[in-house]
């Protein structure tokens, strides 16, 4: 013979779910302090959860999580450059413009690698530049809207890119990893798929290699792989002689000038970062007025009105928020400057 | 972009990364990933994703973000809207893989066995942890959204509910089946 089933059984599952009312809860603790098949019931629910909660979940390595987000940047960009031609038919002709008169400039140099770079040519809305490769590179334009993109396989190829207007990208394909242009005069050498070495005449770079932390190379910088290749051993020569011969006689990252811009915002942000926000503000608008063509400078300005926003002075924090905007219309932190105008009105 | 521009200034100004989305600034679904990439991937983990598919299925999922971020509602909870992408994700790839796995049959004529656990996953489950991973496994795709979302991801019968698309009375129904067969199948090797 079966035991009676308790007529409130079934709200065991309603308190584990959060689904009783105050009033319920209570009226149910209170029963179950009396029925045994309800606490049962209840304490089965609870096995079952900590059952499954106590199942291990593999987390992502911080490795694969990078990774990742690249990924989806990167694929998040290219869904935006190829978003439905009807909503972007104004700006597919302008891309094939510009797929034109890249392609024109690709082969007219390509055709001349040793002749003089010819004066710099307008393309569309995208950047100004010039490329100038040795013979043997292997290299190709990929323009795209305002974005152009260089592939370069192997092979020396200098550039001189004009500083780029708002929403302009300029970068370097490289078979390990990509350069990015801030507006800029700069050598890639790139053998047996892997980057040798960049060069930056003037402004900034940003060297993306496979695995490791973007790096910023300024005006003066050169950056040499420190991977030494395994050479081919000459014939009647020995292994130590031909390891000497490739063994590199620079060292990885030049800097003679520029050293102080980063040790300089990185001061300024630990002092953000420490809610030191007048310390903070006055070190930014010490960097931007010491190096105001770095790439920093739109963050620290930036940062300057969340300093001054943070410290209570929303008056302050909208003016700077306002010269923000004023200086880069097209800025990243364009919404959040407006949002730090806007709570200054309020 | 510099070290700087990837931390999540949008919380320092006290806005929405969807709503830097929803204007086509990009830097918002970099700031969604840092702030909720962990819990999609263990979200689809635990929707039975074999691990050499979550990545992608993760990256489908931010991807798809940026086409529902114009439906998406301020006042809404981004958790549960993510989980939501993420389920649909998830369905379309079983579809994928499911017909795959159809074709492959019909060709080869031949059942698939169930893959044995690697030495690795027995050391890292003891036997009652493998039985309750086989009987959650055992759950069909629908009850298992609504069982891992409601009483493993700890949301709410409405936010289950808003992220599934059905109405709250369908997920207590789904949790309360997928309850009834989780609890059968540990029983029965006890």
């Amino acid at each position: 013979m079966k035991p009676p089933v308790c007529p409130r059984v079934w709200e065991a599952e309603a308190l584990e779910d959060r689904r009783l009312g105050d009033a319920d809860r209570e009226s149910f603790e209170r029963h179950l302090t009396r029925c045994l098949e309800c606490r049962r019931a209840l304490s089965d629910l609870e096995a079952v959860r900590e059952t499954m909660r106590a199942l291990p979940v593999r987390s992502q390595t911080p490795i694969a999580r990078h990774r990742v987000r690249a990924s989806i940047l990167r694929e998040a960009n290219r869904h935006v450059t190829h978003a439905p031609l009807a909503r972007r038919a104004p700006m597919f002709a302008a891309v094939a413009l510009l797929g034109v008169g890249a392609l024109l400039l690709a082969s007219h140099w390509r055709a001349k690698p040793s002749t003089p770079a010819p004066p710099s040519a307008s393309i569309a809305a995208g950047p100004l530049f010039h490329v100038a490769p040795e013979a043997a590179a292997r290299w190709n334009i990929r323009a795209s809207g305002a974005a152009t993109v260089v592939a370069l396989e192997e092979g020396r190829v200098a550039f001189k890119v004009a500083h780029l207007e708002p929403g302009q990208r300029f970068s370097v394909a490289l078979p390990d990893g990509e350069v990015e242009v801030h507006g800029t005069q700069f050598v890639v050498d790139v053998a047996v798929n892997r980057t040798k070495s960049v060069t930056v005449s003037s402004g900034t770079v940003a060297l993306r290699l496979g695995g490791q932390n973007e790096l910023m190379l300024l005006a003066g910088d050169r950056w040499t792989s420190p991977v030494i290749d395994e050479p081919a051993v000459p014939d009647g020569g020995s292994r130590e002689a031909a390891s000497i011969a490739s063994h590199p006689t620079h060292a990885t990252l030049q800097r003679p000038i520029v050293a102080g811009a980063a040790e300089r915002f990185d001061d300024a942000m630990s002092r953000f970062s420490a809610g030191q926000f007048g310390d903070a503000d006055t070190r930014f608008a010490s960097f931007i007025h010491d190096y105001p063509t770095d790439s920093r400078c739109e963050d620290a300005a930036f940062l300057r009105a969340v300093a001054r926003s943070q410290l209570g002075d929303t008056e302050g924090a909208a003016t700077l928020a306002v010269k923000y905007l004023r200086a880069y219309p097209e800025g990243l932190r364009r919404a959040e400057a407006q949002h730090l105008i806007d709570a200054d009105e309020r | 972009m510099t070290p700087v521009a990837r931390r999540d200034l949008f919380a320092l100004a006290g806005t929405s990364p969807i709503a830097a989305i929803q204007r086509g600034d990009l830097s918002g679904l970099g700031v969604l990933f840092d702030r909720h990439g962990d819990e999609v991937h263990r979200f689809l983990v635990r929707l039975g994703i074999p691990a050499g598919d979550v990545d992608d299925l993760v990256q489908q999922t931010f991807l798809d973000v940026l086409q529902a971020a114009r439906r998406f509602r301020e006042d809404s909870a981004v958790r549960p809207w993510l989980f939501g992408l993420a389920a649909m994700v998830a369905r379309r790839h079983r579809r994928g893989v499911g017909r795959t796995l159809e074709r492959l049959l019909r060709w080869t004529n031949e059942r698939i066995e169930e893959e044995p656990p690697t030495p690795a996953e027995c050391f890292d489950l003891n036997v009652q942890g493998l039985r309750a991973q086989r009987a959650l496994d055992d759950l069909s795709p629908r009850k298992r959204e609504a069982f891992v979302l409601v009483v493993l991801e700890g949301l709410s019968g409405d936010d289950a509910a808003a992220a599934l698309a059905i109405p709250v009375a369908t997920v207590w129904t789904r949790v309360h089946h997928a309850r009834r067969e989780l609890r059968h199948a540990l029983e029965e090797h006890e």
